[in-house]
């Protein structure tokens, strides 16, 4: 990949886009990230249009769901088929961004790492979080744990790319 | 005139907001050359300053802060900043370090509160031979500590101050006064000639005052008080544009203001001509003297410009400063490829535009 490659990312949520600015620079390849939910939603060309020459896609998706995966397997088609797309990425999450930041720390329970009243909380103070390298890092954050899972069930089809994006 | 520093707070659209003009060491080969006053070389100041930012991120609103706060201490008309304070109910407050010439630093420091009293204090020193900016503001003095209020403490400016703020809504008013015969009639010509190649000729009126005519092939256009006489006249919109900027452009090359502000005066015009346009601005600035340019177009960012001329202005919960130079630290990384990549975290989120694709497609016909 070239540095005049252009990069962005599909996710599902805020949480997900809040992980990936914070970790973009230092640990992974920056890029411009969209929320977008690709298994539910399909990227039409209204979308694709939109993208520079030579742009690399990263779809970052959850597994634990139970659902239909021909919107996603459309959507990887259709970017890998447009002129404008050098490359897709996939990176299925095991089995979700809470799951994979207690795969990669030391804690046992998503609360722990921002000290959220409930497992329920985390989510809204993850993204009010001004810290978050500084709260994973307390928890003895390993990187090359992050994104690192192979996905399982109906996702076990999908490889997991993200060492194209990581930094060494 | 020189702005070396900009504190906000509950002013304008800002909340506990700074922006700083001055850079850290000397860049080798800069096609900025002596981007410091002429005699002291250690007080490095930002000579150029472009600004960009998405849309409604606050670049506008720190020329109008600066162009309000100027006309403050000149005109001592305490309704330029109380008329714009966000909450009546906190104190309002700004700081600026400024210098009109190479012997003194000055700041200017003013406090509203909610119950409407002013403080104002004015702070100065002489800068040394081999001082910087950081060296001064820790020297820096109160003075004109006897005078009781305001409008006494800032009579010690009159007549100091020079600026030239040109805004996008503001037209070609600039000519409507031009009793200093700023505008020059070469700089006009050429200008509307690039951005029109069938004007012939444009030239100065001799028998009406601050009147010019554009030839063209089919008829002569008179531009008179800034206004073009005939209204449903042919001219693009880009080429209106620049009979401003052909001012602006006059301004630097006579000096005759000494800080400019350029707020996004090319929307109507091309890309190539926008970079030559600001190429000769930079080429025409006078030592000890300031432009500010505010502008969406990327192909900016590949001018061969010193990296710290580029300021980025963010808006998330308040506006924010991102200096690229915090980031990159190397001048010969492509700061184009680091914006498309938005690794300043300055891209504006189009995700609300992505579901309006939906929200059209349940719109009935």
């Amino acid at each position: 990949m070239s540095k005049n490659d252009t990069y962005i990312y599909f996710t599902e949520g805020e949480c997900e886009k809040k992980a990936i600015d914070t970790l973009k620079n230092t640990h992974l390849q920056s890029g411009k990230i969209r929320v977008y939910n690709v298994l539910q939603k399909p990227i039409t060309d209204y979308i694709i249009r939109q993208f520079k020459e030579k742009s690399i896609v990263i779809l970052v998706f959850d597994t634990d769901v139970n659902i239909n995966i021909d919107i996603l397997q459309k959507n990887i088609d259709r970017l890998n088929s447009a002129k404008n797309i050098k490359k897709v990425i996939l990176i299925p999450q095991v089995k979700n961004l809470e799951e994979e930041i207690i795969y990669s720390t030391n804690i046992k329970a998503i609360r722990q790492l921002l000290n959220s009243k409930s497992n329920k909380d985390f989510k809204t103070d993850f993204i009010n979080c001004n810290n978050v390298l500084d709260k994973l890092t307390d928890a003895n954050f390993d990187f090359s744990k992050f994104w690192s899972q192979s996905p399982t069930g109906v996702f076990r089809i999908f490889r997991n790319d993200s060492n194209q994006i990581k930094k060494s | 005139m020189i702005v070396m520093n900009l504190e906000l707070d509950n002013l304008f659209a800002f909340e506990n907001f700074k922006i700083n003009f001055s850079y850290p060491k000397k860049i080798v080969n800069s096609t900025i050359p002596n981007e410091h006053l002429v005699n002291k070389p250690n007080f490095r100041y930002k000579k150029v300053n472009i600004l960009m930012g998405s849309n409604a991120s606050g670049k506008t609103s720190v020329g109008t802060a600066l162009r309000e706060i100027f006309n403050f201490i000149s005109r001592k008309e305490l309704e330029r900043i109380t008329s714009k304070i966000k909450n009546p109910l906190k104190t309002a407050s700004f700081a600026i370090d400024f210098l009109f010439n190479e012997d003194e630093l000055y700041r200017v420091s003013f406090e509203y509160d909610s119950n409407k009293n002013t403080i104002v204090e004015i702070f100065s020193t002489k800068i040394g031979k081999g001082d910087s900016y950081e060296m001064c503001i820790k020297k820096l003095k109160p003075i004109m500590t006897e005078s009781v209020n305001y409008i006494e403490k800032f009579k010690y400016f009159d007549g100091r101050f020079g600026w030239l703020f040109t805004f996008p809504e503001q037209g070609s008013n600039f000519l409507v006064d031009d009793t200093d015969n700023i505008a020059n009639v070469e700089i006009l010509k050429y200008i509307l000639k690039t951005l029109d190649p069938s004007i012939l000729d444009v030239i100065k009126s001799t028998e009406v005052e601050n009147t010019y005519i554009i030839k063209l092939k089919q008829e002569d256009l008179v531009i008179q008080n800034g206004e073009i006489i005939k209204k449903e006249n042919i001219l693009s919109s880009g080429t209106k544009e620049g009979i401003n900027l052909s001012y602006v452009v006059s301004s630097i090359c006579k000096n005759s203001h000494g800080f400019y502000y350029c707020d996004e005066k090319f929307s109507y015009i091309q890309s190539d001509i926008e970079i030559a346009i600001l190429s000769l601005m930079i080429e025409l600035l006078k030592p000890n003297s300031q432009l500010f340019f505010t502008t969406h177009n990327l192909d900016v960012l590949e001018m061969t410009l010193p990296i710290h001329s580029f300021t980025f202005l963010k808006k998330e919960q308040k506006i924010e400063v991102v200096y690229p130079t915090d980031i990159i630290k190397k001048n010969d990384k492509s700061l184009r490829n680091a914006v498309k990549n938005d690794i300043f975290g300055i891209a504006p989120n189009i995700d609300l535009l992505f579901e309006l694709q939906e929200v059209c497609a349940d719109v009935k016909e």
